[in-house]
């Protein structure tokens, strides 16, 4: 099975063309059909440039598992009783949180996954390690609860209205030119007026 | 003076409890001079908690350490101004504090309205006999701030012991706002009872009309404006104290305190339904009977441990009174309410759907899911425990998703409720009111945008933000161009007759600004950034736009502690800004321990937040934690105009009045008399 990628550095050369097998390099000119197995000259390339690679890749994964960490930490407390986030507690003095960054931050480089790491914390802590409840048994009615207390609010709430806009009487007929009406119901009227604009 | 004060303390349960059976038999019996005996009992209360309260504080400034308390919370080398906070740094003594402040509520009530509302008083009477009477029952039984020191000697009998210091203040105590800030805060838990008592003797009695909503809508005020201090306060402390970079943590205490507060504003706003549409009169009973209730819970979370807390200052054995008393409380309410829930039929009726009616009810909706969704985040890991076996804990992000949305919706619904008539607003005035302020919120979010927030709900709220500031604006506007029209004035001086002629309303309006300021503040919360690293002298590190330089470390040693100084010098553009002096205390005495003195550099762009978080253990150096907190300062500037509206809402209207004038009679035909009144109307005050 050949592998015919060709590599960028390969392109720079005109006249030959690197075809790399699996288990040897194969030099062919331009000139010649003669194909003859040499060990290329830009192997040498390699190894520094693999190290140049992972030196450049390295700050890169570090504030990767920096970022994960931090991720990950939010989803937990802090154990101290300080009740803030783990990512996030800076709590003075506070060795607890300190000593599990150091656990999470262990896990995370070694690979583990998200699941792990809050299985692992679990055990260790129990569930009150959890930041907010998980989305799963029992701890779905604490995120479920305000959604069900809005919905029955806003049904009860729009129930009323239109149960009360349905007991508003017909407005009155508007007085005929001429008509004079009494100087209490002016009143009475001119004091609900002042009521209803007050606020 | 501490079996002075004990007794004191005694009596003053003996004449509450006189104030509530007398009381009792003075409804029944209604004989005035019962009625007037059970009165002076009430005040008789107040006058013995004050004596037993300076007792206390006599006990704090005179050292005297054979008792209990003093030796727990207080040493000598404590400063006066912290001695006066040992009353309520203690279970005992918080207990003692929560009567002597109901005492200063129950008091000034009971004077004022001696001789007024005669029918109504003597419920109230023993309503608050009864809630004094639970308090001093805890003072004097269960947990007596007069406890003295005892030893046992050879003989096996118990001897009177004196100890040579105490142990001194809870460092986390021992900074000038936990001065002001419980006192707020309990004064808002305790002024709640006014309004409840209220409530609960307007049911009872079945007082006509809706005189005990006039009658407390101060005492709510003032309660109302106590809790949000004191909440404010807490968070201020919190934030230069705790070292954590926040002001909020969405703590079981915090929680606790936010409970009230949220039925008591929307207490606020519904009750303007029932002043004047006679509506929602059952609603608002309820609402005032809960937000006691809530004040009870509260001071239960913070004093039980049944919730573990950094705020939550005792553990104790407390709690299954306070159960008790909240069955007891929500017991008497539930039969009252039952057996005269005829009394409370209200006229509800509603135009539209499109009133300002409406938008109340919303409100409260909003306010009341936002309390419940609160209280039962709160309480979940006790339920969980319970069902599971298994505590699960519910933290800051919980309540940040289910709350942000529900306070935006309240923001919004601020800046609409003004916009729309009471009874039915029209499209045409819909769309002349929105309009401007539509296009401002829209213009403060392409603004937030273009300055570098780029979160989804911090450019919400900003939007939300301009919309409200607009409509205030608008509010203000359109009254003093009236007013400027009519009497010459410039626009500055008609805005200000215009809050002083009703200043209920144009209060609110400074309260909703007030709430506008904080919201921005909130929306900065979204981009708080932080570095933390261990630094040598003359190290440098940068912090956004700034640069720390750790200049010198020193220590200084106080009366009380022994502070360990950083001198941390920040730089903006290579620009000396100012020196900042993080700092870590050790306190002296057993028992306690450290605490931090966080530096603060404020601007009303962002605060530079700088935290001596102690000495690193690999290399010994100094930590440097410093926060980069944008807006934070709006949110103190807007607990200034909460206050200042709720203020000037207290005040008394200046009405525009009838000025009578002796116009020169020139023209005697009595046509011209006809058309020349005898008395010309005038812009003027009472």
């Amino acid at each position: 099975m050949t592998n015919r990628s060709v590599s960028n550095v390969d392109r720079h050369l005109s006249d030959v063309v690197i075809l790399r097998t699996s288990d040897k390099d194969v030099r062919r000119t331009s000139t010649s059909n003669v194909t003859i197995p040499v060990r290329s000259k830009r192997r040498r390339f390699i190894p520094p440039l693999f190290a140049l690679a992972f030196f450049a890749v390295l700050p890169l994964l570090a504030q990767q598992q920096a970022d994960r960490v931090k991720q990950i930490g939010g989803k937990f407390q802090c154990m101290c009783g300080c009740g803030q986030i783990l990512s996030q507690c800076n709590h003075v003095g506070c060795t607890v949180s300190t000593s599990m960054l150091k656990e999470l931050g262990a896990m995370v480089n070694r690979g583990d996954s998200e699941d792990k790491i809050t299985q692992t914390f679990v055990q260790e802590f129990g569930t009150t390690v959890y930041a907010e409840p998980p989305k799963s048994g029992f701890s779905l009615v604490a995120w479920l609860m305000p959604i069900f207390y809005f919905l029955i609010g806003a049904a009860i709430v729009v129930f009323f209205i239109n149960k009360w806009r349905k007991q508003t009487p017909a407005p009155a007929a508007v007085a005929p030119a001429g008509v004079h009406i009494s100087p209490e119901a002016y009143e009475r009227a001119r004091s609900q007026a002042d009521r209803d604009t007050e606020d | 003076m501490d079996v002075f004060g004990s007794f004191t303390l005694l009596l003053a349960f003996v004449c509450a409890v006189y104030a509530l059976v007398g009381g009792i038999a003075a409804i029944i019996t209604r004989h005035p001079l019962l009625v007037k005996s059970t009165r002076q009992a009430g005040i008789a209360t107040c006058v013995l908690i004050f004596i037993a309260t300076f007792s206390v504080e006599y006990l704090l400034f005179t050292d005297n350490f054979s008792q209990a308390y003093v030796v727990s919370h207080s040493n000598r080398d404590l400063s006066a101004f912290y001695k006066i906070a040992a009353l309520w740094s203690g279970q005992e003594g918080s207990l003692l504090f929560w009567s002597f402040l109901l005492s200063i509520y129950v008091i000034s009530v009971l004077i004022a309205y001696r001789n007024k509302n005669g029918e109504l008083m003597p419920y109230v009477g023993v309503v608050l006999a009864g809630v004094q009477t639970f308090f001093l029952t805890l003072n004097n039984f269960v947990e007596s701030p007069f406890k003295t020191l005892a030893t046992v000697n050879a003989s096996g009998a118990l001897e009177p012991f004196t100890r040579m210091d105490g142990n001194g203040l809870n460092p986390l105590l021992q900074y000038p706002e936990m001065v002001i800030h419980p006192p707020n805060l309990y004064s808002g838990y305790t002024g709640f009872t006014i309004p409840f008592a209220f409530a609960l003797a307007a049911l009872l009695a079945r007082y006509p009309g809706e005189k005990w909503i006039h009658l407390t809508r101060k005492w709510t005020m003032i309660a109302w404006c106590f809790q949000s201090v004191g909440i404010l306060l807490g968070a201020h402390w919190a934030y230069a104290v705790l070292g954590w970079g926040g002001y909020w943590g969405w703590d079981p205490v915090e929680n606790a305190s936010l409970l009230p507060w949220l039925t008591g504003t929307a207490f606020l706003h519904s009750v303007m339904m029932q002043e004047k549409r006679g509506m929602m009169k059952v609603w608002n009973v309820w609402l005032v009977f809960c937000t006691f209730m809530l004040c009870i819970l509260g001071t239960f979370l913070t004093r039980s441990g049944v919730v573990s807390s950094v705020h939550a200052f005792a553990n104790s054995q407390i709690g299954p009174w306070f159960i008790g008393f909240l069955g007891l409380t929500l017991l008497v309410c539930f039969v009252a309410y039952i057996k005269n829930r005829d009394y409370l039929k209200s006229e509800n009726q509603l135009d539209s759907m499109i009133s300002r009616e409406s938008s109340f009810l919303f409100n409260n909706l909003l306010f009341l899911v936002a309390c419940i969704a609160v209280l039962s985040g709160t309480l979940f890991p006790v339920f969980s425990e319970w069902f599971t076996s298994n505590r699960i804990s519910v933290g800051a992000p919980f309540f940040n998703k289910i709350m942000i949305p529900v306070g935006l919706a309240l923001l919004f619904l601020t800046g609409v409720g003004p916009l729309l008539a009471w009874r039915k607003t029209s499209g045409d005035s819909l769309k002349r009111n929105f309009g401007w302020p539509l296009i401002v919120g829209l213009l403060c979010g392409v603004a937030a945008y273009f300055m570098g927030y780029r979160d989804t709900f911090s450019i919400i709220c900003l939007i939300l933000c301009g919309f409200v500031f607009w409509t205030i604006v608008m509010e203000f506007y359109r009254g003093a161009k009236v007013i400027s029209a009519r009497t010459g004035m410039n626009r500055m001086m008609s805005a200000h007759e215009l809050a002083m002629r009703n200043t209920r309303r144009y209060g609110g309006y400074v309260v909703h600004f007030g709430m506008v300021l904080i919201f921005i503040g909130l929306a900065g919360s979204a981009f708080n950034t932080d570095v933390q690293r261990p630094m040598n002298l003359g190290e440098s590190m940068k912090l956004g736009p700034y640069t720390l330089i750790l200049q010198s470390a020193d220590s200084k040693a106080e009366k009380n502690y022994t502070a360990q100084r950083m001198i941390v010098e920040v730089l903006k553009d290579n620009k000396q800004l100012m020196m900042l002096y993080p700092e870590k205390r050790q306190f002296q005495g057993n028992e306690q321990g450290s605490g931090t003195m966080v530096a603060i550099y404020s601007t009303l762009r962002e605060d530079v937040y700088v935290v001596f978080a102690g000495m690193d253990q690999d290399t010994n150096l100094p930590v440097i934690h410093a926060f980069l907190n944008p807006l934070v300062k709006w949110i103190w500037l807007g607990g200034v105009w909460v206050v200042m509206g709720t203020l000037l809402a207290l005040m008394p209207n200046r009405r525009a009045a009838l000025a009578v004038a002796a116009v020169p009679q020139t023209v005697a035909s009595p046509i011209a008399q006809a058309l020349n009144p005898s008395v010309t109307l005038r812009e003027g005050h009472d």
